[in-house]
């Protein structure tokens, strides 16, 4: 028996499906995912406090960040979570800059209602 | 195709979500958190018996291992959706902030349950550790300080919600389309196993971690005490009863040369005799530890090395790999944005003040001082007049040494 047989025999035998997770899948990650982005869409849309609405973006990047692992797992590799690596870089640099900015901002107008700077849209 | 969960449920308790979500966020007067959380609770609890039950009746038709599915997924998505719910909802920016961590340390749990624990702690870490925290440094900063007699009053961009019923029925029409698609459109929703052939063929890479299993097993002490196999001419090894060997992985050439090298220092491993494994029915030749390959040519292409139990690639592991060996190009340009966006946080947030003339001149002037070595004195700083007169006099008169 060469070392090949061996290998396919052996591989064939370990795959085994982790205990407690068969039932839990791809598709309830994914419903928690979106509902977490759709949350954070509403809170984006509804709040007024700037600081809050950058909040809300970092829970819709928390939705995808559950979609991307859960797809990652889904077909057994680890780009997803490559993916939410830099999902995190970029939620790191936008929250320095838009904190940044926010803080500009209410150093301007001493207020940190979005509806304030309301000239901006031309 | 079978879909999932059924829609009339899914939908139902989309809408329940959102009239909660209405009914939760702030407006001026009265604010009835409490019933919009209720009604929020019973939308996620239609929706977890949505899920549930289809599960518990696939359990029972395939007479799987677990009668209930994993309760911890349940538990965090519960915490996660309702500290997201709080998050949106909350008046006050602070609790907003503190919300969101709960919901971060609930999703670096899901990561956890379903194996990525890399990124789970990266989360906690990043996330909550950091970038949180920068959160509420800027809620300090950007916040009138509380006088005295108007301490619990709330700013109003705070206490009133802009436009709730229009940006909840956008916002819950998105989740509805999304999860519409997902629970019909999914054949096989389970995850894969986790220790796949490509995971078992990181472990060419680690040589190292390979041999420190095989030192934890009793391979290389038994090498200590070898015997000469009086037919074939090589040293015999005797390995404990125990070290048993789960798997075999099998690789190239180039490969196979930086074992060889490797094995070549701590001992003769290519002599090593392996005891019989039994795999399945079969009992497998030991010999076969590590070992070249030969096709029917006689020519070696690579070294079969079994894996012995708990050899396994563990996720950080892996994510390192598919990080650096996969996307390191993608890796250098995070780093990029990284200090870009630092650059510009430190520009932005400059404190910008309005000097005058005088002052700039006085700030020249001392300055000038300091360059050359002598301090600015009593007198530079005793008198803001005449602390700046001395300046420039000393000033002029440092300019002028080199003439």
């Amino acid at each position: 028996m060469s070392g090949l047989d061996v290998m396919t025999q052996v591989l064939a035998l370990g795959q085994v499906v982790p205990a407690g997770f068969a039932e839990v899948g791809l598709v309830h990650y994914l419903v928690l995912g979106s509902a977490m982005f759709g949350m954070g869409v509403v809170g984006f849309l509804a709040r007024r406090n700037l600081i809050i609405m950058f909040l809300c973006t970092e829970l819709m990047f928390q939705g995808v960040a559950l979609c991307l692992v859960g797809f990652g797992q889904y077909h057994g590799n680890r780009t997803g979570e490559v993916f939410v690596i830099f999902v995190l870089t970029i939620a790191a640099a936008e929250a320095a800059l838009a904190l940044a900015l926010v803080v500009l901002l209410f150093r301007r107008g001493e207020t940190l209602d979005a509806d304030a700077w309301r000239e901006l849209e031309g | 195709m079978e879909t999932l969960i059924n829609p009339a449920l899914v939908y139902s308790g989309i809408v329940l979500g959102a009239i909660g979500v209405v009914i939760a966020l702030p407006r001026r007067g009265v604010n009835p958190h409490l019933i919009g959380l209720l009604i929020g609770i019973l939308a996620v609890g239609l929706a977890a018996i949505g899920l549930v039950v289809p599960a518990l009746v696939r359990a029972g038709e395939t007479d799987g291992p677990a009668g209930l599915p994993s309760p911890f997924f349940y538990v965090f998505a519960l915490i996660a959706l309702a500290s997201a719910a709080r998050v949106i909802s909350h008046p006050r920016p602070v609790y907003a902030a503190l919300y969101f961590i709960l919901t971060i340390l609930s999703s670096a749990s899901l990561f956890i349950i379903t194996g990525a624990e890399f990124m789970g702690f990266a989360l906690i870490i990043i996330y909550a550790g950091a970038i949180l925290i920068t959160y509420l440094f800027v809620i300090m900063l950007a916040t009138q300080a509380p006088t005295e007699e108007q301490e619990e009053a709330l700013s109003p961009y705070d206490a009133q919600a802009r436009e709730p019923v229009l940006s909840v029925v956008l916002g819950f029409t998105l989740i509805a389309v999304l999860t519409g698609s997902m629970v019909s459109g999914v054949s096989e929703p389970g995850f894969e196993a986790r220790n796949t052939k490509a995971d078992q063929a990181l472990l060419f890479q680690m040589p190292k971690k390979v041999l420190s299993v095989y030192e934890r097993l009793g391979v290389f002490p038994a090498l200590d005490r070898p015997e000469l196999d009086e037919v074939s001419d090589r040293l015999v090894v005797t390995l404990p009863d125990d070290a048993k060997l789960s798997g075999a992985i099998t690789f190239g050439v180039s490969d196979a040369e930086r074992w060889r090298e490797l094995v070549a220092n701590r001992s003769q491993i290519a002599a090593l005799v392996m005891p019989p494994v039994t795999m399945g029915d079969e009992v497998v030749d030991g010999n076969a530890g590590l070992r070249d390959v030969e096709t029917a040519e006689g020519v070696v292409q690579g070294v079969t090395l079994l894996l012995p139990p708990g050899l396994e690639v563990e996720n950080a592991e892996a994510v390192g790999f598919a990080l650096i060996a996969d996307h390191p190009i993608a890796l250098e340009l995070a780093g990029v944005i990284l200090l870009m966006a630092m650059l510009g946080a430190v520009v932005l947030a400059r404190k910008q003040i309005e000097i005058g003339e005088a002052e700039k001149e006085a700030a020249a002037g001392m300055a000038a001082v300091d360059d050359d070595g002598h301090s600015g004195g009593p007198n530079g700083q005793a008198d803001p007049e005449t602390g700046s007169k001395v300046a420039r006099g000393r000033h002029v008169m440092v300019t002028g040494e080199p003439a």
